[in-house]
C-alpha cells in the first residue's frame, strides 16, 4: 500500500472510456453544465461539504 | 478545476470565500445529478454527503481517471492527480476567476481561523492511535501514516490559503 494514499485511483483503459455530462448549480445558484466547460480537461473534486 | 458537493450554493460560496479558492464549487444537493450517478454517494453515511474523490474528464467528455474514497477521511493524493493529468499530454491552460453568490455558511462549518487547530488535532489524534495500536496490522499502520501525511499536506496548503488572503 502506498504510504501517501489509502486508495489508489483508476486510470480508464482504452476502449472502456465512458462519456458523461451532467448539469448542477454553481455557487451563484446558476445552472452549470459540464459540456459547456470542456475547452480543456476538467478535474472535478468531490467534497464531503460544509467544511 | 471544479469542486462538487451536496451543499447548497450558499454553503459552497462560503467555502470558496473561506479558502480563497481560485475555482468554483458546484452544488448537487439531492446527489442525483452527479454524485450518485458517478458513484460518489456513501450509502453508509447518514449525513447524505459525497465520498471524497476526483474524476479527470478529457476534452471529449470521457472519464479518464477516477478516485473514489472509501470514506470521508480517504482522499486522493494531489501528486497522483497531477501525474494523471499530465499523462494526457494536453497544453497548459488557465481558468477564469471563480465567482459566487451570497455566502451562507452551514451551522457546523468550521470558521477559517479554526482550521489549523482542527487539522492539528486530527493529526495528533491519528498519531496517538497509531502508536497505541501499532501492533494491530500493517493496514492500520499504513492507513494512519497516510492520514497523517494527508493532514500535513493540508496544513501546508492552509499556509498558502492564508497567504492568498493576506
Amino acid at each position: 500500500m502506498s504510504p501517501s494514499t489509502l486508495t489508489m485511483g483508476t486510470r480508464t483503459e482504452e476502449g472502456n472510456k465512458l462519456a458523461i455530462d451532467f448539469s448542477v448549480l454553481d455557487a451563484a445558484a446558476k445552472p452549470w453544465t459540464l459540456s459547456d466547460h470542456l475547452d480543456a480537461a476538467a478535474v472535478i473534486t468531490f467534497h464531503r461539504g460544509d467544511f | 478545476m471544479f469542486g462538487l458537493s451536496a451543499d447548497s450554493p450558499g454553503q459552497n460560496a462560503a467555502v470558496m470565500e473561506k479558502l480563497a479558492l481560485p475555482f468554483p464549487i458546484l452544488s448537487d444537493v439531492e446527489r442525483d445529478l452527479a454524485i450518485t450517478p458517478l458513484g460518489f454517494a456513501d450509502e453508509n453515511d447518514p449525513r447524505l454527503i459525497s465520498r471524497p474523490g476526483v474524476v479527470i474528464i478529457s476534452p471529449d467528455g470521457e472519464i479518464v481517471f477516477r478516485f473514489v474514497g472509501k470514506d470521508y477521511a480517504d482522499r486522493p493524493d494531489e501528486d497522483l492527480v497531477l501525474e494523471e493529468l499530465g499523462s494526457l499530454g494536453l497544453d497548459p491552460t488557465s481558468q477564469e476567476a471563480a465567482e459566487h453568490g451570497p455566502v451562507e455558511p452551514g451551522k457546523t462549518a468550521i470558521p477559517g481561523a479554526g482550521l489549523e487547530y482542527y487539522l492539528s488535532g486530527a493529526k495528533f489524534a491519528a498519531l496517538a492511535l497509531r502508536r497505541r495500536y501499532r501492533d494491530i496490522s500493517d493496514d492500520f499502520k499504513d492507513g494512519t501514516k497516510a492520514y497523517v501525511a494527508m493532514v500535513e499536506r493540508y496544513l501546508e496548503a492552509l499556509k498558502a490559503v492564508n497567504e492568498r488572503k493576506a
